[in-house]
Parts: C-alpha cells; sequence; structure tokens
C-alpha cells in the first residue's frame, strides 16, 4: 500500500515539476504572432460594427492567414490560418473582401469561401466547391429588389474545368445562381457595377496574344446578357499583362499597356471603346511597374490614379471617368519625385483620396483638383542600424482619411516596407511596425553574445609572467577597472532593487549588452526566404536587434537556405546557402563578412541537397574534417556515407537507397550537443543496464504511400550498418511522421489507423486509430550489469561493430494530437532529465513532453514492483494524455511552428527552446525544475524578514531569560556573563 | 448556349442531394463547465481523421461546427480548443446515401469497442460538451501564516512556549499543599532521572528483585541528591531554609 502512495506520489510530481508558473507565463516566454506580409488586394481598413466608428485593420497575407490587427497598437485581435495544406510554400491563391458596413469579411481561398465574424473571427458560413479553386472574389454592394437580409451576396469566380462564376448568399453561405462559362478562354477577374456582374476572360487569339472578353451577366438570375471582346492581342501576352480590372465601382475599368510602356489602354467595363493614354515619360526611363488605384465603393466618383515606377522616381497621373461617354479623360498630373513610392486610395462618402508615401513625406490628395490637403514630413520609423546602410521603402499599402469639421484631416497608412516589415504610420508619425517578414523563416541558429569582459584571458596573462610583471599588470587592470567604477555604482541601486524584487530584468539590463551569468541572454539568428537576416535577443522577449537584406532574389524565389553554423569563439554566424556559397555575418551588429573560413574544422554532420558530384561541401568554404563521414542525398533521393580523405574529395562509403514504391520522409541524428552524463541506467536493484551509445546514429524513415506503410530504419551512418528496423502499416503518409533522436533512445509519432488482419479469423493486426507515439531505447545487452559484446572494452568503434547488434526495448502510446517539429531539449550536462518539445498543429500550442513517462520499461498489465517505482516506473497505459500543464505556450495562440531548436544555457537546469515557422516563439524550460537557481517563488523580502523577526524574538526572549536567571539566589547573572560562558559553566561546576 | 446551361443546371440538380447529404453539425451547448460557448476563442476548430483524409471545420457561430460533403468512412472526430479539453467521438458516414452515425470513443481502446451512440438530433446536430477546462499554470506556494501556524513544529513551539510562561503561574496559584506534594514528586523524578544508570543494580535486576526496585530508587536518591545539578540543588536549599 505503501508503495502505491509513493508511486502515485511520483507520477503526480512529474507533470506539476515542469508546468509554467503563472508569475513566470508571458515574462520568460515571448510570441511574435505573425500574420505574414499582407498582400495589397487583400489589405483593407473596415469596421466590423457598422455602429462603432472604430475600423480594424484586415489582412489575407501571403502565407494565407486571415488577420486582423488593431491599427491603434498593430495587436492582433483575431487571426485565421487558411492554408489549406500543411505545406507552406504551396501557391494557392487567396482573396478577402469586405462589403461596406457589413459585420463579415468573406475570404476565398482554394476550393473554400468563407465569412468571418469581423469582430471576433468566427466562421459565419462556408461552402465547399470541390470542381475548382477561386480565382476572384466579389461582394455585390447594390440591392436588388430582394428582401432585406442580413449580409452582402458575394460572387466568386472559380477556375476548374470550366469558368464557373456563382452567386453565394450572404446569409447563408448557399449557391443562389452559377453561370458556368463554356468558352473556354481563361477567367480572369470579375467586377460588378451598379447593375451588372462582368466577368472578365482571355481567350487566345492565335499565336498573337490574349484578347480580353467581357461577359455581362444578370445579378439576379445569373444568365448571361451579352458579350464583346476587346482587340488586346497586340499587347496582352500572358495575365500578368493586364494591370487592372477596376472591382466594384461605379465605373469598373480594365486597364493594359503596350509591351514597351509607352501607351496605356483603358476600357470602360461595358462600353466597347478603348481609350489610348500616352504615359508621360519625358526623359525615357526604363519604367518597371505601372499601378492603377481606384476606389472600390459604387458611390464614389469615377475616378482613378495611375502610378508610374521607374528605377530612380515615381510619378503619377489622375484621370476622371465621363460616365455618360464611357471616355477617360486627364484630370492633373502628380510631380515626379525621387525614389520609390506608394499609393492608396481610400474614399468618405462621394470622396475619393489618394495618399502618396515616399521615403520621407506623406501627402494627402483628393481626386478632383491637384491641391495637396495635407503634407507630413514622416519620419523615418527606425533609426538605421550601425553597419547596415539599407534604405528602406514603402512598397504599397493602405490607407483611411477621416476628414474633420474644420476640414483639417487625420491619415493612418498600413505600409508593407520593403524590408517586409508592415508600418503604420499616423499622420505622418510612426506608430506600430509589424516584423511580418519573419513569418517566412526557413532556418535559425542560436549565438552566445560575446562574454562580459576578458577577464579569464587577462588571468592567463598573469599566471605566464613573473611574479613582479604579474603584479604590476594586476595593478593596472585594477586601475583599468575603477573607470567602471561610477557606472557600477549607478547601477547598484538598480541591482540590489531588481534582486530583491525577484525581477531578473532589472537586475540584468544594467550589464548592457553581454552574456549573463546565467546562459540565458542569447541570441538567435533567423533567415527568411525573402533573403534576410534577423537577429532576436532571446532575453529581450524576442525582439529584434539588427535585421540585413542578406540575399538578392528574384520575384517569387525562396532563399534557399541549407544551414548555419555559429562560430561563437570568433562571434560569426555561417549561412550556408544551396547554391553552395556562404555568407558569414558578425552575430551582434549583422556586417556581413565576406571571408569564408577556410579550413573551418566545424565536425559537425551536414546535409547537404547537393546532387550527385563531389566533393559536396568544398564549395562552401567549410571543408570537413580528414575521415569524416558526411550524409548526403543522391540524384534519387537515396542516403549516402560519403567519406573524406582530407583533400576534399570524397568516396561513397554506404548508400541507403528505399526500396520500390518508398520515398525517404525525415532523417534524424542525434543533436549537435548531446552529452551523455551517464553510461548506464541504474535498476531498482541497483544493476545497471549498460547505455548503446553510438555517436553516429541516424533514422530514416521511409513511407510507401501505396501500401500506407512506414519504415524506421536505425544506420549506423560511419560503417551504414543496420542496427534496427521496424515497420507499420496502416501509416497516414500525408501526414508528417516526425522522429528525434538522443543519447540512447529515439521516438517518433504518426497516424495510425486500423489495419485488418490477412487472416480472417484472427483480430486485427492494429486494433486503434489514432495519433501515435512510439519510444524506443537501446542498450548494449539485454542483461544487467553486463556490456554484451563489447565485454570491459573502453572503445566504441563504427568500423569494427560488435557481432550482435544492440539490445532494443519500444513501447508505443497514443496521443491525443498530432506531434509536429519534434526537438529535445539540451542542457549543459545532459544530467537533467530531458523533455520533448512538440508543436501541437491543431490545438496551435507547444508542449513539452517529459521524457521519464516515455520509458520503455514501464511494466506492463500489472502494477510496478517497488523496485521499479524507485526506478520512477509507472503503469504503462496505452494512452498518454497530454496535461495542460505540459503546454510551454499556455494560453498563447502559436501557428505553423515548422521547426523547433533547444539551446543549453549556463545553468545544467535550464535549456532555451525556439519555434519558428510562422508564428515566433521562446522560452525556456526546466525539466528537472530550476534546482540551481532562486527562482521567484523565492522571496528575498520573506528571508529578510523572518531574519528580522528572529532578531526581534532574540531581543525580547533575551531579558527574560536573565530574569529566570536571576530569580535563583546563587547566580546573579550579568549580561557579561553570557559573554564569559565558558567561565560560567566552570564556576557552576566548581561550585557543584 | 442555352442548352448547355440548362445541361449544367441540370446536372447539378442531380448533385446537389447526394452531396449535400452526407453532413455532419456538432453543436456546444451551454453547460455548467461552459456556460457561454459564444467566449471559446476562434481558433477553435474540429477535425475528423482517418487514414489519409482529414475534415477541418472551424467555430461557427452560434457555437457550432459543420462538415459538409463527407465521404463514406470511420472517423475520429476531435475538438480542438485553447482553454477546453474534449472527449472523442466515432463518426461512421455510410457509402449509401451518406447516413451519419456518430458514438462515443475511448481513446487507447479497440476501434471496435464503441461507446454510447449519440443521436442524431434535429436537422442532423450532435452536442458535444466539453469535458474539462485547461489550466495551463502552476500556482507557486506563496507566503500565507495560517499555513505556517499549521506546521507541527510551530505548534510544538506554541505549546512549548505555553507551558514556560503557565506553569509558573500554575505553580504560583496552586494549592500549598498541593504544590509542596508536587515539588516533592517532581523532585524525586528529576533526581531519579538524573543519573539513572548510576544507581542501576544489575545483580539485583539478575536476581528477579523487580518489586525492591522502588525502595532502592528512595534510597539512591538520598545519595545522589548532592550530585545533581545547580538549579536542583538550589532548589533543595530553598527547602530546607522553609
Amino acid at each position: 500500500m505503501r508503495t502505491h502512495a509513493l508511486f502515485a506520489l511520483l507520477v503526480s510530481f512529474v507533470p506539476s515539476a515542469i508546468a509554467v508558473f503563472a508569475d513566470d507565463a508571458y515574462h520568460t516566454d515571448y510570441h511574435h504572432p505573425l500574420v505574414g506580409i499582407p498582400q495589397e488586394h487583400n489589405t483593407f481598413f473596415h469596421r466590423p460594427q457598422a455602429s462603432s466608428r472604430a475600423s480594424l485593420l484586415y489582412t489575407l497575407s501571403e502565407k494565407l492567414i486571415l488577420g486582423a490587427i488593431n491599427p491603434k497598437d498593430g495587436a492582433v485581435v483575431w487571426r485565421q490560418f487558411l492554408n489549406p495544406s500543411s505545406n507552406l510554400t504551396s501557391s494557392t491563391e487567396g482573396f478577402l473582401r469586405a462589403g461596406e458596413n457589413e459585420n463579415t469579411v468573406i475570404s476565398a481561398v482554394g476550393s473554400q469561401i468563407s465569412a468571418w465574424d469581423a469582430l471576433d473571427g468566427r466562421l459565419a458560413w462556408r461552402n465547399e466547391f470541390a470542381d475548382g479553386v477561386a480565382k476572384d472574389l466579389e461582394v455585390i454592394e447594390f440591392e436588388d429588389g430582394k428582401a432585406k437580409k442580413s449580409g452582402k451576396d458575394a460572387v466568386v469566380l472559380f477556375e476548374g474545368d470550366h469558368a464557373v462564376v456563382r452567386r453565394i448568399s450572404g446569409e447563408t453561405g448557399d449557391v443562389l445562381w452559377e453561370h458556368r462559362d463554356g468558352s473556354g478562354g481563361i477567367p480572369h477577374q470579375l467586377s460588378t457595377s451598379n447593375s451588372n456582374i462582368y466577368l472578365v476572360s482571355l481567350s487566345s487569339a492565335g499565336r498573337a496574344g490574349l484578347k480580353i472578353k467581357v461577359t455581362s451577366l444578370d445579378p439576379v438570375s445569373g444568365r448571361e446578357r451579352n458579350h464583346y471582346a476587346l482587340s488586346s492581342e497586340a499587347d496582352v501576352s500572358t495575365p500578368q499583362s493586364i494591370l487592372f480590372v477596376g472591382a466594384n465601382s461605379a465605373s469598373p475599368i480594365i486597364a493594359w499597356s503596350d509591351k514597351a510602356s509607352k501607351v496605356l489602354k483603358v476600357n470602360v467595363i461595358g462600353s466597347k471603346h478603348i481609350s489610348s493614354i500616352d504615359i508621360p515619360n519625358e526623359n525615357g526611363e526604363d519604367i518597371k511597374k505601372i499601378r492603377v488605384h481606384a476606389p472600390h465603393i459604387t458611390r464614389s466618383l469615377p475616378h482613378f490614379l495611375v502610378h508610374y515606377q521607374s528605377e530612380t522616381r515615381n510619378w503619377a497621373e489622375v484621370y476622371h471617368i465621363n460616365l455618360s461617354t464611357s471616355t477617360v479623360s486627364k484630370a492633373y498630373s502628380l510631380p515626379k519625385l525621387a525614389g520609390p513610392g506608394a499609393f492608396s486610395t481610400s474614399t468618405q462618402d462621394a470622396n475619393v483620396f489618394f495618399t502618396r508615401n515616399t521615403e520621407n513625406e506623406l501627402l494627402l490628395l483628393s481626386s478632383t483638383s491637384h491641391g495637396v490637403l495635407a503634407r507630413w514630413e514622416t519620419a523615418s520609423a527606425a533609426a538605421p542600424q550601425d553597419g547596415v546602410a539599407e534604405k528602406e521603402h514603402p512598397l504599397h499599402g493602405v490607407s483611411e482619411v477621416i476628414s474633420r469639421p474644420d476640414s483639417s484631416y487625420a491619415v493612418r497608412s498600413a505600409l508593407v516596407s520593403s524590408a517586409g516589415d508592415w508600418n503604420l504610420v499616423r499622420n505622418g508619425k510612426a506608430v506600430w511596425k509589424r516584423t511580418e517578414a519573419l513569418a517566412g523563416a526557413v532556418a535559425a541558429e542560436w549565438a552566445e553574445l560575446p562574454e562580459l569582459k576578458d577577464l579569464a584571458r587577462e588571468l592567463e596573462v598573469e599566471v605566464h609572467e613573473n611574479i613582479l610583471a604579474a603584479y604590476i599588470h594586476r595593478v593596472k587592470r585594477h586601475v583599468r577597472d575603477l573607470q567602471h567604477f561610477p557606472k557600477w555604482i549607478e547601477y547598484l541601486p538598480t541591482r540590489i532593487l531588481g534582486a530583491l524584487s525577484g525581477d531578473e530584468k532589472i537586475a540584468e539590463s544594467a550589464k548592457g549588452f553581454n552574456r549573463d551569468s546565467f546562459g540565458f541572454r542569447k541570441l538567435v539568428i533567423v533567415a527568411t526566404e525573402t533573403g534576410r537576416l534577423y537577429a532576436l535577443s532571446v532575453a529581450d522577449q524576442g525582439q529584434v536587434i539588427w535585421n540585413i537584406k542578406a540575399a538578392d532574389l528574384k520575384d517569387g524565389e525562396r532563399w534557399d537556405v541549407t544551414g548555419m553554423y555559429a562560430d561563437n569563439a570568433e562571434g560569426l554566424m555561417i549561412v550556408q546557402i544551396g547554391s553552395g556559397e556562404n555568407i558569414v555575418v558578425e552575430t551582434t551588429t549583422g556586417r556581413v563578412v565576406s571571408a569564408s573560413l577556410e579550413g573551418s574544422d566545424t565536425g559537425r554532420k551536414w546535409f547537404t541537397g547537393a546532387n550527385e558530384g563531389d566533393p559536396v561541401l568544398l564549395s562552401s568554404g567549410l571543408v570537413p574534417r580528414k575521415n569524416i563521414t558526411v550524409i548526403a542525398r543522391g540524384p534519387n533521393g537515396e542516403v549516402r556515407g560519403k567519406r573524406y580523405a582530407g583533400d576534399g574529395f570524397a568516396t561513397t562509403a554506404w548508400e541507403f537507397a528505399p526500396s520500390a514504391g518508398e520515398r525517404i520522409a525525415e532523417l534524424t541524428v542525434r543533436p549537435f550537443h548531446d552529452p551523455v552524463a551517464s553510461i548506464g541506467r541504474v535498476l531498482g536493484d541497483r544493476s545497471v543496464m549498460y547505455k548503446y551509445l553510438n555517436p553516429n546514429l541516424l533514422l530514416i524513415t521511409t513511407v510507401s504511400d501505396a501500401k500506407y506503410s512506414a519504415t524506421l530504419t536505425l544506420l549506423d551512418s560511419v560503417s551504414g550498418n543496420i542496427l534496427y528496423t521496424t515497420t507499420h502499416h496502416g501509416v497516414d503518409t500525408t501526414r508528417p511522421i516526425v522522429s528525434a533522436l538522443s543519447e540512447n533512445w529515439f521516438i517518433y509519432s504518426f497516424w495510425g489507423d486500423v489495419v485488418p488482419s490477412s487472416d480472417r479469423s484472427s483480430p486485427p493486426a492494429q486494433s486503434s486509430k489514432g495519433y501515435r507515439l512510439v519510444t524506443t531505447t537501446l542498450y548494449e545487452s539485454p542483461l544487467p550489469n553486463d556490456r554484451g559484446p563489447l565485454g570491459p572494452s573502453k572503445n566504441f568503434s563504427s568500423t569494427s561493430p560488435p557481432s550482435t547488434p544492440p539490445f532494443i526495448k519500444s513501447q508505443a502510446y497514443l496521443i491525443p494530437s498530432a506531434l509536429s517539429a519534434l526537438a529535445i531539449t539540451s542542457t549543459r550536462q545532459g544530467i537533467t532529465s530531458r523533455q520533448i518539445i512538440a508543436f501541437l498543429a491543431d490545438t496551435h500550442a507547444i508542449i513539452a513532453i517529459p521524457k521519464l513517462l516515455l520509458n520503455p520499461s514501464r511494466p506492463i498489465d500489472r502494477d510496478p514492483t517497488p523496485a521499479e517505482a524507485e526506478e520512477g516506473l509507472s503503469r504503462y497505459q496505452p494512452l498518454l494524455e497530454f496535461d495542460p500543464k505540459w503546454i510551454i505556450s499556455h494560453k498563447r495562440d502559436v501557428i505553423g511552428a515548422q521547426k523547433i531548436i533547444t539551446s543549453p544555457a549556463l545553468l545544467e537546469s535550464t535549456s532555451l527552446v525556439f519555434a519558428y515557422g510562422i508564428d515566433i516563439f521562446g522560452t525556456r524550460v526546466a525539466p528537472s525544475m530550476a534546482f540551481d537557481i532562486l527562482g521567484k517563488g523565492f522571496n528575498r523580502m520573506q528571508l529578510i524578514g523572518t531574519v528580522v523577526a528572529l532578531g526581534a524574538g532574540v531581543a525580547f526572549l533575551a531579558p527574560m531569560t536573565l530574569c529566570v536567571a536571576g530569580k535563583s539566589e546563587d547566580y546573579q547573572l550579568e549580561m557579561a556573563d553570557f559573554v564569559k560562558f565558558p567561565e560560567f559553566v566552570f564556576r557552576s561546576a566548581v561550585d557543584s | 448556349m442555352l442548352l448547355s446551361t440548362f445541361t449544367y443546371t441540370l446536372l447539378l440538380l442531380l448533385l446537389i442531394p447526394l452531396a449535400s447529404t452526407a453532413s455532419l453539425t456538432l453543436f456546444i451547448p451551454p453547460t455548467p463547465l461552459l456556460p457561454d460557448p459564444s467566449h471559446l476563442p476562434p481558433s477553435t476548430h474540429a477535425t475528423l481523421t482517418t487514414l489519409n483524409r482529414t475534415y477541418t471545420a472551424p467555430l461557427q457561430r452560434p457555437s457550432r461546427f459543420t462538415f459538409r460533403n463527407l465521404t463514406a468512412g470511420s472517423y475520429l472526430l476531435d475538438v480542438h480548443c485553447r482553454d477546453y479539453a474534449f472527449g472523442a467521438l466515432r463518426v461512421d458516414v455510410g457509402a449509401d446515401a451518406g447516413a451519419v452515425e456518430v458514438w462515443q470513443t475511448f481513446r487507447g481502446n479497440e476501434w471496435g469497442n464503441r461507446g454510447e451512440r449519440l443521436g442524431l438530433g434535429e436537422g442532423g446536430v450532435v452536442e458535444v460538451r466539453p469535458a474539462a477546462a485547461k489550466a495551463f499554470f502552476e500556482e507557486r506556494a506563496g507566503f500565507s501564516p495560517l499555513a505556517l501556524l499549521r506546521s507541527p513544529m510551530i505548534l510544538l513551539a506554541v505549546v512549548s512556549m505555553g507551558l514556560m510562561f503557565g506553569l509558573p503561574y500554575m505553580l504560583d496559584n496552586m494549592d500549598p499543599e498541593m504544590r509542596a506534594e508536587f515539588e516533592s514528586n517532581q523532585k524525586r523524578v528529576t533526581s531519579s532521572s538524573a543519573s539513572p544508570l548510576q544507581n542501576f543494580d544489575l545483580a539485583g535486576m539478575l536476581a528477579g528483585q523487580g518489586q525492591g526496585q522502588d525502595q532502592q530508587q528512595a534510597k539512591g536518591s538520598g545519595g545522589g541528591g548532592g550530585g545533581g545539578n545547580g538549579a536542583s540543588g538550589g532548589g533543595a536549599r530553598r527547602r530546607a531554609g522553609n
């Protein structure tokens, strides 16, 4: 019974030990809830409640995250991740629209069209169509005689085998009508006017180019009213050639230009007339970009602005449309300004305003006349970083204009900068900035901060000199140190206050940008797909310290970072690019050091995506150490062990090719920093199971999509020997199968389904459905106190391995949620027990599962014996429920984490965790509790209070003792007698 | 053109009933644990999962989840929510005309081991209820004076303090005879316990003289009186003065 109690105590102890403390939450952890870089046509200000004047900023980003941002402080109000596939690189188009005064926003992504409550982000309705993907979405603003409903209808254009236009009820999401376009043209866009829905499609006109075809549809029935074609084949060759299809305004237009960018052609939809406008370009500059900005509201004035951007300058012209004749006339032109600029349109009632943002000013113009309504100098939001001479400029933006009764104006613009930041500028003042480019993080690595002082180096000097020289050196050093004394004194009260309140931030902030004594202050260098590098300070809530543009990428190209390596001794970060080159930057400043590190000995195994052809890594400048085996991928996905002779050339030592119909899903090696504190596991009877500790383990996951099976193979990566292999059936291969490997154990997780037995009479081979987690441990032999074939030998060799494979112990669990991005906590010495950190994609959380529970020696179908209970083993339960206390991201909503990296702190108890992908999340965990640091639970004030109370107690009791002693007739003790205590004892003894 | 549109419409009309039959709606009713389901975060969603197929339904106002166009199969239904944990359900979608059946299921058990069948309510709506609220945080054991008082060490100290201060008063207020008796008792106890080993008569014990022990002790106390410590010696002297 007592063992039961002990066992219960142990089990209850484990989970509670690792939970996040309520007062640590939001202090030790940090989170950047990102939405990704906003798309210009899917971003707008909108009032979620028609009754309230407060508006929110809505966007559907490149990452297909629908987000509502509070324009006051840049905080996320709600987000929805709309990417239908887990593959973030898929190029699904998305559309986001909101009807005027509507309390919903409508999105169309892939085959789904959804309406979301604008205020709280709940789904209002959703409809799905299997026959195509959404190409365009518009909200029908006009009333068409129907009874007043709760939501404005939407029209969606789907592209599949045919172009299909559907009108979707704004109330329920049901289809009101649909129109199939059998003409075979390429559907391009939709446009609505006051009475018509127009389908703009492109039809091939032989070799010459594309003709623009406009089909007019009846909004009530969806029947085709008429159609006409515009002879644009000379100018339009691809759908991208069309600059603009004016959506949803009183007079929608189609605009395109000729190939030489000399003439702009505009058609007011509904008429067949094409207006040709000469593009003003006296200097004959090469126009890079033409953008048309027009209002999106039907009752606004039919004006539009054309923005021209050349390499060095930007300018614009404003045109008015004559509604009766459907002709276009120029109203005024805006001067050429140096540098890039961004224009945005906003409306207030019928008035149309254009906002012009350049690098250093913000201009507000009315569409009716060229007079500048308001002008603000825009102070550069961020002071330029030292060492980084990069100019940010606005790419595009949206604005909201409010005209006050005293005919002054207030403008706020949300601008996307070339650096991938999203800035809100109100009346020329930067209000907030969101680093949205971080949502495209592709790689990240830890970097140490420089040490506080080179004290160790100085002391070394003193050791090696003679006594006199060393003494002089020391005196000099002390005199030199005196210059820091005033500063030290100045910070002393702050530090004491910080120490008393237990707030380490106050105590640490005094030390400047240096490593702290706990090793909590580190940098994470993040590489993004946009070719930028960011340095985040882990101790300062993940704040961006510097960011640089490290690579020039073409449009739509992703930065192919294959690896990152920190050289902490030199303070450098080496970023390896798939093309073979590498970029070396200083970790504290972001300055690019172009020199590649010749002959650097990293001793690390690289996975490269390099094609066949030796040498694999020589071009990267990181020449591997002699006789090291590098794991490379062959041209058909096979895994190869390549052995380096030392001259940079490699020979293939072994090759692992998946069997027919299989593909390699994942490769896992032991972490670079993976210290082993104990070579054995002590059992309850004091015998020892020796761990199979091989530094060259490689776990390969191969899957067969046709057979729904996954095979895990454990290899010795030097010899290529297979140590262990296992196959699971009924595996969902479309979902990620993740694995992690450390010390002498590995874990992996997958979706396992019911597998019927081949023999009908026997029970199914696998009878449950759900996510599984399998834990496997390797020992040298199945017997305790026995090292098996290794015997008493001291060294283990991969090249002459023992004849028998390691002893394997394995157990599987059903888990309630899918795991992805597996990682293992890493501490300095590896003494602390480990946790498995994983991202729960379903619940948007990051979890830390104690490894102690995943011990494959847990007794099955019986309670543990006292000896087993002593080992910390509990009875095996097939279901491993996730305790909410294991969730280290607690209430935060983390989405899209792709990878988690861990790093040891200087304190053995603590491991730092950093997750990236879309959101950035970081924290620190103490898997065996923080045993080497006084946490916030240690109340310093209470300690002082106790000491004071004890002192007071002594002061109160001492006279009383004297009083009691004084009552005795023999000894009139003085206070001095207590001081002369030995004498007092002596006197007593003599007297007796 | 017109004919083709007509054909399409006809096709669509044929398709609609087929597609719309296999659908499932879940509803979160207000429960004592969750009185207002409209406060659930917008990230709450439900998934139907089986081999190589997943359907996801975000939380829809007012607090329901809708799955449409389900294909035949046996699915595991999970409701994922930041603040509440939900139990798992088994959803079987029949191959013919999309008959949907919902069962309770138990994770970690055989898939065939179904629990209670949950009836499809009006319009095929199944109620799902949260099982528990998620508690993420660990509260620190803060300083509490009451807990301090409850600790046995403090209780012992308080009792001994009470004796220390209370006993002299009790002695002073005692009846003089009782006091004399008490003091003599105390005297005997202290002097006998002063050196029990000294007076231990091994031979007597071995001889089985258990009865004679009292006498011996009384005799021994007279001899051991002088060997007492200062305090007891003082007491003896005071008594002598009386």
